[in-house]
């Protein structure tokens, strides 16, 4: 809530400028960044496995092709991933079970990562509602701004957590500014109608919405993700996200399910 | 409380105790020493015994003193700075009253001139690291917008340094913003800053007197670790009606004063707006046209003499910051009031009563509607406050007293409409008692020889009702415990000695040491670079622990050239205890069991101090340099190493230079220089799902670039007439258009995004302002 701030604290800078500048950074000892997105309504689960390069290398990162993963459901028996060379470690006809706790480990050099995330119930997208922008945009006109609203019944029974990613005509926003969490702390077993604030369209934008739930860790993971890579960062204290990986591995490992729904902006 | 009152008496005797017998028949002599041009009382002023060696006393807040000798015939001479001098020769039999009032030299110079204390009391005051500025004294120095402000002069003085380019928020010696007590008229402000800190809530037109302790600050003063900046309100003309104000870029003001009733009784009020949204209402842009920013802030206070013992004083601060575009709405604000009464038990004991309101609370709302959603939160304070001044004999002053503060806590609460989704919701509200009882001798041993030795009691209650969070080492929640309204959930104390000692070699030098210890029992959790109004007051509790800070300090003080240069070198060793920070993304509103994301830690912060003054002649400023360190701990920041804090700047340097070229023309300049932040910056980077994410190893392992910034000013009297005076003031912001680095942030490339960078904003370049001041009488 607090980065609502921000944009009013850049009106008042009025005099205020931007400028790209060179900077002497230290290069520290690479470390092993784990990404492992497991669909509750997919096929198949990938593991990419890389390091972390140099922060103004432009070089593709460095993958991890000597690692053992393995997969555990609950109490079965783990399953091994595939390696497939180039970092990317595969269960190919894997299929993930709703109200499950997953438990995934990571082996390289030696050392052990592990992690666990538990696959939640989907909530289900009611509709996309567009309307006009009302949002500031300071410096341009809005008249032909859109926002879509998502609307969608709030379970009130537990805690959830919400990530809201968007493909716009087919292009998924990946950027670290529209990297949307919701928590329903505040709006529990409520009707929720929010708009994707980080974002708005164009007339006949094609926007394809997708409500998924996660963890409470996955929560934090990505709460706390957003917070270094957000648009208007000021933190006077960055520090990395919080991993749910033991043994000091970066990324995360998550389970999600989630709806979709699709709209065109006129 | 029957604790406390053994407390005091114990303490009490001890100390006087230590003071010199006086034998033979005593009188005193005591009264009031206020300004002849307007009845300001006048503080801290001289009143000397001149054919007794190292006899005298000072005037206290309220322009009191009181000095008691021996029979016998005595010149007594009443001095302040500025002022002309006035002498008197009296056949002491029996007890003397003076209320004198001493005439400014001249009232058109002392606008522009920078003035000292008495002129040698840097050198022969007990208490060292004490900052004094008169708010007359900043009028010729250039600041941002042209909008004077003593809490941006301050930072140009040494062991003081400024949260950020343009900010009012302000760093002493090492120590964290929430560790600076902010008293106005002893009501303590929570949030001193407007405009998210580019200007302070203190409007310099209101304010007659600023103090700023940094080092062993006087017992009667306690609850924060770093420092206290006291800050008196004027009393208000007791002579006649006066207008003043000023019209500037950014803001207008406007001050009435006048008396009550002649000489017995005055009242002043200031006020001051901004009105930068009525240009943003000139915008085409619609958005921005609709779009609230702006300020405004009003003090007022009256006082009365109610008979030759009593005296009652009614102040008070009112300020509120509006931001709000469509959409989203902010303000956020402060209150105070006062209500004093001095009371002279005899001539020798002064007693002065308060009771304080303290208030501070911001909302906003947001949502399709401009307040679908509404949050609030505030904090707020009755305090009641008793002090005694007790003058014994002439070589000591004996200060005790106690005070006792409510806090009450209202987190965040938010109310929304049905339609928002979100529901209502309140965090509860917490309560705690803080109190503190101290005495305190102010000694001069010899004439070269003086002590200011004193001590206070301070404890804080953390009460229902409530509940208390116990958690475990990562943060879980282990237990909770409720408690019922009144009941103890938690209490802390802890004695806080205080001692500043002094020795002078001759009339133009000294040798001063301070030792002190502060107990802090409010903490502000705060994470962003900028002050921002939603930042968290939390109170001690089962978890919190009380923040500690101890600072051993020594000093040399030296004169030159008849008391025209005064000069101090000043250096200091603090430690900090249970210093607070919070975990990453951490969620501090709407959160009761926000407690289990603080983690704690310690600090260590040391430094030396160079200032060099020239209060007279056509050239008057100063030059202050500091070089210091501030280094913290926390277990598992850094991987528990020392690391330096945000305001860790090696290098602090501010030369204020101020010429008087004519009776008219006065031009002035600031060059500003400081080591950069230090700062957080990635080691690396690594990509989640097609994000770009720095990757950090150490905290704080680098810097900002150096920061430096030149400011010049031009202040042109208008033609003086006899009910109408006027000046125009120019001033010009970072001359050089410097393009000092705010912030600097690593993001990825707009139109690349497999590239990253790092981008600095910088936010003042060359601002230039014109402001009008006018004075009717």
């Amino acid at each position: 809530m607090i980065k609502i701030l921000f944009p009013i604290a850049a009106i008042l800078v009025l005099a205020s400028c931007q400028k790209v500048i060179e900077i002497d950074l230290n290069s520290a000892t690479p470390l092993i960044v784990i990404e492992a997105a497991l669909q509750e309504n997919a096929v198949g689960f990938t593991v990419h496995i890389t390091q972390t390069g140099n922060y103004f290398g432009t070089d593709q990162p460095k993958t991890i092709n000597t690692a053992t993963v393995t997969l555990k459901k609950g109490t079965d028996n783990p399953i091994t991933l595939a390696n497939e060379g180039n970092g990317i470690y595969t269960a190919a006809s894997y299929v993930a079970e709703k109200g499950k706790s997953y438990l995934l480990t990571v082996t390289v050099d030696g050392a052990t990562y592990e992690a666990t995330s538990y696959l939640p119930v989907p909530v289900p997208l009611d509709e996309l509602v567009v309307q006009v922008s009302d949002q500031p945009s300071f410096g341009s006109p809005q008249a032909d701004s859109f926002q879509v609203f998502c609307h969608f019944q709030e379970p009130l029974a537990e805690a959830n957590f919400y990530r809201i990613k968007t493909i716009v005509n087919d292009v998924p926003s990946n950027k670290g500014e529209n990297l949307l969490v919701l928590e329903d702390r505040l709006t529990n077993g409520n009707y929720i109608r929010i708009p994707v604030f980080t974002e708005t369209y164009k007339l006949n934008d094609k926007v394809e919405v997708e409500l998924v739930s996660m963890d409470a860790k996955m929560y934090d993971y990505f709460n706390s993700l957003s917070g270094l890579v957000s648009n208007g960062n000021s933190s006077a204290a960055p520090t990395n996200p919080n991993t749910n990986w033991s043994g000091g591995a970066l990324g995360y490992f998550g389970a999600f399910s989630s709806s979709k729904k699709t709209v065109i902006v006129q | 409380m029957k604790n406390y009152f053994t407390k005091t008496l114990l303490l009490f005797l001890l100390m006087y105790g230590g003071a010199a017998p006086v034998f033979g028949q005593n009188f005193t002599i005591s009264g009031t020493l206020k300004d002849a041009s307007n009845g300001e009382d006048l503080i801290g002023a001289s009143v000397i015994v001149v054919n007794k060696a190292a006899t005298g006393a000072t005037t206290n807040t309220y322009g009191f003193f009181s000095i008691t000798l021996p029979k016998g015939a005595y010149q007594i001479r009443f001095q302040y700075l500025g002022y002309v001098t006035v002498e008197e020769t009296i056949t002491l039999d029996k007890d003397f009253k003076f209320n004198k009032e001493l005439a400014p030299e001249s009232t058109l110079i002392a606008e522009v001139e920078i003035k000292a204390q008495k002129e040698n009391k840097n050198v022969s005051r007990n208490e060292m690291s004490v900052t004094k500025l008169d708010p007359k004294d900043i009028e010729a120095v250039p600041v941002l917008f042209g909008e004077k402000d003593i809490i941006k002069t301050l930072q140009l003085t040494p062991g003081v340094k400024s949260a950020g380019d343009g900010n009012a928020g302000f760093y002493v010696r090492g120590g964290a913003i929430d560790q600076n007590l902010i008293l106005l008229d002893e009501a303590p402000v929570y949030n001193a800053s407007h405009l998210l800190g580019f200007f302070s809530v203190f409007n310099s037109d209101a304010l007659k007197d600023v103090t700023l302790y940094k080092g062993t600050m006087p017992a009667e003063y306690g609850g924060r670790g770093s420092s206290v900046l006291d800050i008196k309100m004027k009393d208000g003309n007791n002579k006649k009606f006066n207008a003043s104000g000023g019209l500037g870029v950014i803001s207008s003001r406007l001050t009435l004063e006048g008396p009550l009733q002649k000489d017995e009784g005055s009242f002043i009020v200031s006020a001051r707006r901004t009105y930068a949204d009525l240009f943003l209402k000139l915008s085409k842009n619609e958005s921005l046209k609709d779009s609230k920013l702006y300020f405004y802030d009003m003090n007022a206070k009256a006082n009365y003499r109610l008979g030759a013992k009593d005296r009652l004083f009614l102040s008070g601060y009112f300020g509120r910051d509006v931001l709000g575009t469509t959409g989203f709405g902010l303000n956020w604000g402060n209150y105070t009031g006062t209500l004093r009464w001095n009371h002279l038990f005899s001539d020798r004991l002064f007693s002065n009563t308060s009771v304080i309101l303290s208030n501070f609370d911001y909302q906003f709302g947001f949502g399709a509607t401009d307040n679908a959603i509404k949050v609030k939160a505030s904090i707020q304070d009755i305090n009641l406050k008793q002090d005694f001044t007790f003058f014994p004999n002439t070589k000591n002053t004996v200060k005790f007293g106690f005070n006792i503060i409510n806090h009450t806590f209202l987190p965040t609460s938010l109310e929304a409409d049905a339609e928002s989704g979100f529901s209502d919701s309140k965090t509860e509200n917490k309560y705690a008692y803080e109190g503190g009882i101290y005495a305190q001798n102010d000694w001069k041993v010899t004439e070269r020889i003086g002590v200011q030795y004193g001590i206070r009691y301070s404890g804080f209650n953390y009460i229902g009702k409530g509940t208390a969070y116990t958690f475990d080492k990562k943060g879980n929640k282990t237990s909770e415990t409720t408690y019922k309204k009144g009941e103890s959930i938690k209490y802390y104390g802890g004695l806080e000695p205080r001692l500043a000692l002094k020795y002078q070699m001759d009339e133009v030098s000294s040798i001063k040491g301070g030792l002190s210890r502060n107990y802090q029992y409010m903490h502000l959790l705060s994470n962003s670079t900028t002050s921002s109004p939603t930042d968290l007051w939390v109170p001690s509790s089962n978890n919190v622990k009380p923040q500690i800070v101890d600072q051993a300090s020594i000093g040399y003080f030296r004169n030159f050239n008849d008391n025209m240069f005064e000069c101090s070198f000043e250096t200091y060793y603090k430690t900090l205890q249970n210093q607070i920070d919070y975990r990453n993304g951490a969620d501090l509103i709407f959160n009761s069991e926000y407690e289990g994301a603080l983690t704690y830690g310690k600090g260590v912060a040391y430094g030396a101090e160079f200032y060099i003054k020239k209060s007279k002649g056509k050239l008057t400023g100063w030059v202050s340099y500091t070089l210091a360190r501030s280094l913290r701990k926390f277990e598992d920041i850094n991987e528990g190493d020392f690391y330096p804090a945000r305001q860790d700047r090696i290098h602090d340097l501010a030369i204020v230079g101020i010429y008087k070229l004519s009776k008219k023309l006065t031009v002035s300049a600031n060059w500003i220089f400081y080591t950069g932040d230090a700062a957080t910056f990635p080691s690396g980077k690594y990509v989640v799902d097609g994000i770009q994410v720095p990757y950090y190893t150490e905290r704080n392992g680098y810097r900002y670039p150096n920061y430096h910034r030149l400011d010049l000013g031009i202040t042109l009297l208008g033609k003086q007439r006899k009910n109408y005076e006027s000046s125009w003031n120019f001033s010009v912001y970072n001359a050089y258009a410097r393009e000092n680095a705010y912030t600097i942030t690593f993001e990825q490339n707009e139109d690349d995004p497999t590239k990253t960078e790092a981008v600095r904003t910088a936010l003042f370049k060359a601002i230039p302002s014109i402001t009008y001041n006018f004075k009717f009488r």
